[in-house]
């Protein structure tokens, strides 16, 4: 049996990565399990020529068409968006695009200033230094100034000047007047540790980085964490939380490599597995002492999921402007309809983010708005007037937490045997408001900006990145699972720091708001861990 | 690290060349592009084949599908003339949607992932080492968004 750990972190994606850095940084003795296993960005599928093929293999972001041996089933028979993850050190931040936007303070206050969803029990001033403090470890890069957001600190890396593709966005957001800024992006523009380039501009960053540019956390936090002394134990499926007669976790089942069950004990348990695998989790750790599923006394875990519903819109511009060019998701972005305006017929808000268009197979095959060109001797000239034309914008809708939108256990099951999760989810009529309203927008965008011709994706089936709200936080037991710290009411020595522990999701990509929480979280049990562990 | 396709071989030399001969219609290229003859278009999808099981029963139902159909017209596919294969694709993509959007799937995925048409497109071939060096190039000069400070809404107070 293992050494018993301090703290057993489970998951080394976005937020598993950040807390067990910040852990190990303080002195704790931190092991960190992992499903996946380590990637060697050197071979990435951009060093081969056929680069483009493996979006429809071994690095698609949905775990059901990958089917690797590290990945488990997501029953996805009673939802109409596919949840998309990855499993490996790194976690999802391996295939991603980097969009790094933060929550606005409104955000937190969704029930008192909207009168639906609930308010978080933190706010944005008690974030707002893990948001800084995150940045500058990973390297963002950004321009500070907007005013449609609270003043933040000078991005570590400068944005960089418009190319084609950004002048033509700006080009339809200035005839309209609306606001524009440079997004947040989590890539590097100059070498920032041993081993991470400056961002050449690839292109494809969702398939992995092939230079380190990107601030996966593979890069980023896991090796700063290992040196500091935690230790990566990969390919490592966890069956259960352990709890012990007390009602505290003391660690975890798992199986290794081999597919031996092995026990990991541990002072305190940090669950880090996204906001469908944490769910899957608490309810898979059912015992006598918690026989609904381990911190589910309020019968909260897996309900209120929450995704980012999203619609593409894709404009075909006259001339060729290589779309295709330069970091894929963390551009430019507007903000013109980010708060609540109730003439729109919707409470809440979206976003419009310019993203990279097709490569050549994609652009053939129709990839995200686009449309599947024709064979024979019109072929040709299709492609010729779409490749590089596209400019591509994605809208993205704030959704609300509702109960009967939840991760539940299937009758699936992994190579394990463990029961898989199912997503109940459907687009509440809010949402759906929302998106049409962006989709006009956005039409309205890509016309002033001169397309010649628009297509639509109004609801993106393969567009579920974001996993938010099966674990929520609040002051209250009876409502939530995690207090304000990320610890289980149910569980005094469990936290959890993913994407579960959103109240709402605001319209913005999570992933800085879910590594400002974990390093929050990180501090706190670090600065309260005798009592937490005693 | 420069690998231009997966290897293995599922198809035997019949099917090959009537997969090639498939894709000369589906792709016949122009004066800037090669057509799918000229590129490993072919030989990458039966290699995709042998890589990927599930993809294996569709498409050789599609070739088989093709060579039912051009039977029925009298001869091999491959020595109809055009009229006719381009009548027998159609044909088959009415009645197989499904095998024949797999063939036409893996068929555009082999010929965009030909080092050759990809240089044609301007794409470096592969992507690495070179990238796109000139969409990172320079900083965004603030100044383009004085317009933006002087107009955009306020964040809510909270």
């Amino acid at each position: 049996m293992a050494e018993r750990a301090d703290v057993l972190v489970i998951g080394a994606g976005a937020s598993g990565a950040a807390a067990a850095w910040a852990l190990a940084r303080a002195g704790r003795r931190v092991v960190i399990l992992e499903q996946g296993d380590w990637t060697d960005p050197a071979t990435y599928p951009q060093h081969r020529t056929d680069w483009e093929r493996f979006r429809q293999t071994t690095v698609n972001r949905d775990p059901n068409v990958r089917q690797l041996p590290e990945d488990y089933p997501v029953d996805v028979t009673d939802t109409p968006i596919d949840p998309l993850m990855f499993n490996a050190v790194g976690g999802s931040t391996i295939h991603w695009t980097g969009h790094f936007p933060r929550f606005r303070p409104s955000d937190f206050r969704v029930k008192t200033l909207d009168g639906v969803g609930d308010d978080w029990p933190i706010d944005y001033a008690e974030l707002e230094p893990y948001y800084d403090r995150n940045d500058s470890n990973i390297g963002v890069t950004g321009l500070n100034g907007d005013p449609s957001n609270p003043p933040r600190s000078p991005r570590p890396y400068p944005s960089p000047a418009l190319d084609a593709t950004g002048e033509a966005f700006v080009r339809g957001l200035e005839a309209l007047g609306w606001h524009w800024w440079p997004s947040d992006a989590a890539y590097v523009r100059a070498p920032h540790h041993p081993g991470r380039a400056a961002c050449n501009g690839c292109g494809p960053c969702d398939l992995g980085c092939p230079i380190g540019a990107m601030s996966s956390a593979h890069v980023t936090y896991v090796p700063e964490a290992v040196k500091h002394g935690a230790r990566v134990v990969t390919r490592a499926r966890v069956r259960e939380i352990l709890v012990g007669s007390d009602g505290k976790a003391e660690g975890a089942a798992y199986y290794d490599r081999d597919g031996k069950l092995q026990v990991q004990r541990a002072r305190t348990v940090i669950v880090g597995a996204n906001g469908v695998g944490t769910p899957r989790l608490l309810l898979n750790s059912r015992s006598s002492r918690f026989p609904t599923g381990l911190a589910n006394s309020s019968d909260q875990v897996g309900r209120n999921f929450m995704f980012h519903p999203v619609a593409i819109v894709r404009g075909v511009l006259p001339e060729r402007i290589d779309s295709f060019e330069g970091p894929a998701g963390a551009l430019l972005n507007s903000q013109e309809f980010y708060e609540t305006d109730l003439s729109r017929g919707a409470t809440r808000g979206y976003q419009l983010q310019l993203v990279r268009d097709s490569m050549p197979v994609g652009t053939a095959l129709g990839r995200g708005a686009g449309k599947r060109l024709p064979w024979g001797r019109g072929h040709r000239a299709a492609h010729r007037d779409e490749f590089g034309h596209g400019l591509t914008i994605v809208v993205m809708a704030e959704d609300l937490p509702e109960a009967h939108n939840r991760v539940t256990l299937s009758t699936m099951a992994d190579t394990h045997g463990i029961p898989a999760p199912k997503v109940s989810y459907t687009v509440s009529q809010n949402s759906r408001a929302l998106l049409d309203h962006g989709i006009a927008s956005a039409t309205d965008l890509v016309r002033a900006a001169g397309a010649r011709e628009v297509t639509v994706d109004p609801l993106a089936r393969v567009a579920g990145w974001h996993l938010m709200g099966t674990a929520r936080m609040g002051d209250d037991p009876a409502t939530s699972v995690v207090d304000r710290w990320g610890r289980a009411h149910d569980v005094p020595n469990l936290f959890i720091v993913d994407g579960s522990i959103f109240v709402t999701s605001a319209p913005v990509n999570p992933t800085t708001t879910i590594q400002a929480l974990a390093l929050r979280t990180a501090e706190w049990l670090d600065a309260h861990f005798a009592e937490v562990a005693a | 690290m420069t690998v231009t396709h997966a290897t293995g071989r599922v198809l035997g030399d019949a099917n090959l060349a009537l997969l090639e001969a498939v894709q000369e219609v589906l792709l016949p290229g122009d004066d800037e592009m090669p057509p799918a003859s000229r590129t490993g278009a072919a030989r990458a999808v039966d290699a995709y084949l042998a890589e990927r099981q599930a993809l294996r029963a569709p498409i050789l139902d599609a070739l088989v599908a093709v060579r039912i159909a051009a039977a029925r017209r009298g001869g091999a596919f491959e020595d109809l003339d055009e009229a006719a294969r381009v009548a027998i694709l159609q044909e088959v993509e009415a009645s197989e949607p499904a095998a024949f959007d797999a063939l036409l799937v893996q068929s555009y995925t082999g010929y965009y992932t030909d080092a050759g048409v990809q240089g044609a497109l301007g794409v470096p071939s592969p992507l690495m080492p070179t990238g796109f060096p000139r969409a990172t190039e320079g900083n965004l000069d603030p100044a383009r968004l004085d317009r933006v400070r002087a107009t955009a809404r306020p964040w809510r107070e909270a």
